[in-house]
């Protein structure tokens, strides 16, 4: 157990790719943590996912003993690294409740990007100090003047920039820990008080079972003490206590204002979830650390096994998964094409292809994803409300009195150059344009209200594209708003195919129907007749293309005699048109529902 | 008396050809040769008894491979021999056997002939060395006409056939025209008209997964196909099989055996035999297949007994092949009626859609069907 007035408890935020891993290495260099033949880049990286991607997806505390020369003391720090993307701010909260501090990060080349802000806003919420930093001054490009007056736009007098790193070459780093030890408020909480600890994260370990990381609070942890989780009221007896090292390490017991895990035997996945409290059985705390609100997806799609039997590893990944991101939603769902899989809710479309990685890496099972799509809401005339997560459930227009699809509030950081460019996007998605701030004379942040639906699938690239590369996005769920909105069917040789239907704004709905029977058409196999593929509003046809009949399909001459083998071969194109759907006369392969359903293709 | 055709595999060639699927080994020397031959001849012992084959006449004789015309002709002379003290042949019988270009001259067509075969079927492919070549074939189109005229000017066969192949990358139709060309100006009374067909397992699938947009593709092939049929009917030839062209009198029995199915017995690795309603198939590779008669074993690796359904099945598929198709009324004396039935309403239901017809009695595919009968025979099969 430390004493308090030596903790500082800090996380580093910053927008992507602006260097706070690397800071976190020279600092974990400084703080002697690692062995030098041990280190390596990002060291605190630990999914490959991470290391290829170069990117941060879980945020990861480590504790790190710093002795300064200047005051010749010691000092704890509890240090957490935090994902950059817009899609991981929710772990960013997460990791900034467990903090007095945050080091955030600003490079000196691209200055205050959109996550910048996003992420320190949500500090400034917390009520944590925030020392900005201004990183890669050694590169020939680096402006610092202009990334200040930047900040200074943006933050106010009050947060100007406390130092001028070059994590790369580990210049600054040193006076930069000095200055956590100055501006960052050691924790507050006494160890005599009973114990209040904040589950900020916790992993799965096969032998051990949850492992709860904890911020303490108030009071004090041992070894074989009993704990109570504050919100099911469960007990459980502490075996292990342990500090990030950056590896586990084991040690006594914990006090008010560190960081560490405890393992105490708990089985079940949903016993202890991040955000609860963890108090005494005896004597408990009155009162729970404020958890945090509950993540909001705002998309989602389905994710089928490629097997059948790949249902229950399929369920046990995602609980597993949900127990490390709390923000990962999911429920069962059934599709007639695809069979049981599960609906599941994302903060956007980068955590959504990351959770689908990890789901076919660490199980090793192969899964279908849908098309990412958003929830719209229906007031029908018979007065319901509806909340449709599918085309399935998206009433008639004939029964539909409005119906509501979901807005966000996008900031746009770019280059003045390239605002032209970026209002032509955000127009031709339907944007409705709220304000315009210059943070400099060359650099202006745009805020939009956009339709969810319309940024799911090319907006980012081409925000990058009609901006050199230059403008970075981040948006926020805004609220719902009246939309017309028309469900398109899609009729294979006249029949409907349910699994095929989609929503659509009416004004995308002729392209975006003309883009899926093209697509389908190709699809489709060729059969023994021409099959229509049309797409339909109501009885409105408003897309058609035709599957040529099938004009050959004869094999040689039975060569020696083996009628076997041709048999053979006629049985397997049999059990290949089996596995396809049958509607009608027609056979449709898995390939046409994924069309519909997986991401448009540009 | 119990007449049934003998297949003969020769699983050797000068070099294996890119699209090849069959069981076939580079030769080196004719060591090998009269190695496989003396295990032929304990073949035709062990089969003769273990399939009861004693009294029977042999109405076809078809030396398949492989390259068949390797063989040197003391060889064949010993062997034919040898299959005349076990069968009896019929007066009429047809003795073919396959050859390609650059493997026979003048003097072992006569020699040939000589030895009882009357019919030779030459894998010519195609007229075109840039064909021949990307096909993997040994020969250039030089060596195509220099077999065709010997076997023309020594005039000892009358009954010869040749394959040719369509369907190949770059081909376009001129190329085509330009091979049928060829074929009137020589007019084989028998002719084979081959698609491309590769399997995965050969180099020039891999070739074809990875480039099939160099190929001309199913709507090219059936326009071709049409083409060549209406060509060669002017020109005196009868389609008789949905590959097979021939002028009257000339249609090759041994392989109308297959379609009628009717009883053949399949000797040497891998072949195929069709006896007393079971499908018999050989060990697919050389070495497994001469052990199993060193040691005095059957051949035969895989029996499959044809249930009466399967077998019904199976006679309706290979004769709607043939232009001749089937007759009702015969199969309702080999088959219980509801099983008959229920395959005519599935045929029934075919000609509704004009994929097959039935004139007096008989059921023959109409042209449209003919191109796309992989998919009636699908719902044929159980």
């Amino acid at each position: 157990m430390t004493e308090n007035q030596s903790i500082r408890n800090f996380c580093i935020i910053a927008h992507i790719d602006h260097g706070k891993s690397t800071l976190a290495d020279r600092i974990l260099d400084l703080c002697h943590t690692i062995p030098k033949q041990k280190m390596r880049d990002q060291v605190l990286d630990r999914m490959d996912l991470e290391r290829e991607r170069g990117i941060t997806i879980k945020a990861k505390a480590v504790r790190l003993e710093y002795f300064s020369s200047q005051r010749n003391s010691s000092y704890v720090f509890n240090m957490i690294d935090t994902p950059g993307h817009a899609d991981f701010s929710y772990e960013v909260s997460r990791s900034l409740a467990a903090c007095e501090g945050a080091i955030l990060v600003i490079d000196a080349t691209q200055g205050v990007e959109a996550q910048t802000l996003a992420h320190t806003n949500i500090a400034l919420a917390e009520g944590l100090a925030i020392l900005p930093v201004i990183n890669k001054i050694d590169l020939p490009s680096a402006n610092p003047d202009r990334v200040c007056e930047e900040i200074e736009n943006v933050l106010g007098p009050d947060h100007l920039p406390i130092a001028l790193v070059s994590a790369k070459l580990g210049k600054g780093v040193e006076e930069l820990l000095e200055k956590v030890i100055d501006f960052i408020p050691p924790p507050q909480g006494q160890a005599k008080k009973s114990l209040k600890a904040l589950v900020f994260d916790s992993i799965y370990d096969s032998y051990r079972g949850v492992l709860p990381f904890i911020r303490i609070f108030e009071g004090l942890i041992n070894k074989g003490i009993e704990i109570m989780i504050y919100s099911n009221k469960q007990k459980y007896q502490v075996i292990e206590i342990g500090i990030f090292n950056p590896d586990m390490k084991e040690i006594e017991s914990l006090g008010p204002g560190e960081v560490g895990y405890i393992s105490c035997n708990i089985k079940a996945i949903q016993d202890c979830r991040v955000g609860d409290t963890i108090t005494l059985a005896i004597n408990p705390t009155s009162q729970a650390v404020p958890g945090y609100k509950k993540a909001k997806p705002m998309v989602f799609c389905s994710f089928y096994p490629i097997n059948a039997e790949g249902y229950e590893i399929l369920k046990e990944a995602l609980e597993k998964l949900q127990l490390n991101d709390a923000s990962l939603m999911f429920e069962p769902d059934v599709s007639e094409a695809l069979g049981f899989g599960f609906r599941c809710g994302f903060l956007g479309l980068l955590h959504m292809e990351i959770i689908q990685e990890r789901i076919e890496r660490e199980f090793d099972i192969e899964v279908v994803a849908t098309a990412p799509h958003v929830v719209y809401h229906v007031l029908t005339k018979n007065g319901e409300i509806i909340e449709v997560k599918s085309p399935r459930d998206f009433p008639s227009a004939g029964e539909i009195e409005e119906a509501e699809e979901p807005i966000v509030e996008m900031k746009i950081i770019t280059p003045s150059t390239a605002i032209g460019g970026v209002m032509d996007l955000c127009q031709s998605k339907r944007g409705v344009l709220q304000d315009m701030t210059y943070l400099d004379p060359n650099t202006v942040i745009i805020r939009y209200h956009l339709p969810m639906a319309e940024i799911l699938f090319d907006f980012y690239n081409r925000l990058k594209s009609v901006s050199r590369g230059y403008a970075s996005m981040d948006y926020e769920f805004f609220g719902y708003a009246s939309s017309n909105l028309v469900k398109v069917d899609i009729l294979v040789s006249k029949e409907k195919v349910d699994g095929l239907s989609f929503i659509s704004h009416e004004e995308n709905a002729t392209r975006r129907s003309r883009e899926l029977v093209t697509r389908l058409r190709k699809l489709i196999p060729r059969q023994m007749f021409t099959v229509s593929v049309q797409a339909a509003i109501g009885g409105k046809i408003i897309a058609r293309e035709d599957v040529a009949a099938l004009r050959k399909d004869v094999l040689a001459k039975c060569y020696g005699g083996d009628i076997t083998r041709k048999r053979k071969l006629l049985e397997k194109q049999k059990e290949g048109k089996k596995r396809m759907k049958a509607v009608g006369k027609i056979s449709l392969p898995q390939e046409a529902f994924l069309a519909v359903l997986q991401t448009e293709e540009q | 008396m119990r007449e049934i055709a003998l297949y003969i595999h020769v699983p050797f060639c000068i070099q294996k050809c890119r699209y090849c699927d069959f069981v076939s080994y580079p030769y080196h020397q004719s060591e090998a040769i009269s190695d496989y031959f003396k295990v032929l001849v304990q073949e035709i012992q062990i089969r003769v008894e273990k399939e009861n084959l004693q009294n029977i006449v042999l109405k076809s004789i078809y030396f398949g491979g492989g390259t068949p015309s390797l063989v040197p002709s003391e060889i064949l002379n010993d062997f034919i021999s040898f299959l005349g003290q076990n069968f009896r042949f019929s007066e009429s019988i047809e003795v073919s056997m396959e050859a390609n270009p650059g493997t026979l001259n003048s003097e072992k067509i006569r020699e040939l002939a000589h030895l009882g075969v009357n019919r030779l079927s030459l894998g010519i492919q195609s007229f075109q060395n840039r064909f021949l070549f990307f096909l993997g074939r040994t020969y250039q189109e030089k060596e195509v006409h220099n077999l065709l005229k010997d076997i023309i000017d020594t005039g000892l066969f009358l009954n010869w056939s040749f394959d040719l192949m369509y369907g190949l990358p770059f081909q376009t139709f001129s190329d085509w025209k330009k091979e049928i060309e060829y074929l009137f100006r020589y007019q084989p009374p028998h002719f084979s008209l081959y698609n491309l067909t590769l399997s995965h397992r050969v180099p020039l699938g891999v070739f074809y997964k990875n480039h099939f947009a160099l190929f001309p593709g199913q709507d090219w092939e059936a326009s071709v196909y049409r083409w060549t049929q209406q060509a060669l009917r002017k020109c005196g030839y009868r389609r008789y099989e949905i590959s097979n062209f021939a002028k009257p009198g000339y249609e090759c029995l041994h392989n109308l055996t297959y379609w009628r199915n009717q009883e053949y017995l399949g000797l040497g690795v891998s072949s195929c035999s069709y006896l007393k309603g079971i499908r018999m198939k050989n060990a697919s590779t050389l070495s497994h297949y001469q052990k199993r008669i060193k040691n005095c074993r059957s051949p035969v690796v895989n029996k499959d007994i044809l249930t009466l359904k399967q077998k019904l099945a199976e006679e309706i598929i290979l004769a709607l092949r043939m232009s001749e198709g089937f007759e009702t009324e015969k199969l309702f004396q080999s088959y219980p009626e509801n099983m008959v039935q229920e395959k005519l309403a599935l045929l029934e239901n075919f000609a509704l859609s004009h994929f097959i017809q039935e004139k007096t009695g008989r059921w023959i595919l109409t042209s449209k069907g003919t191109l796309i009968a992989n998919q009636l025979f699908l719902e044929i099969l159980d």
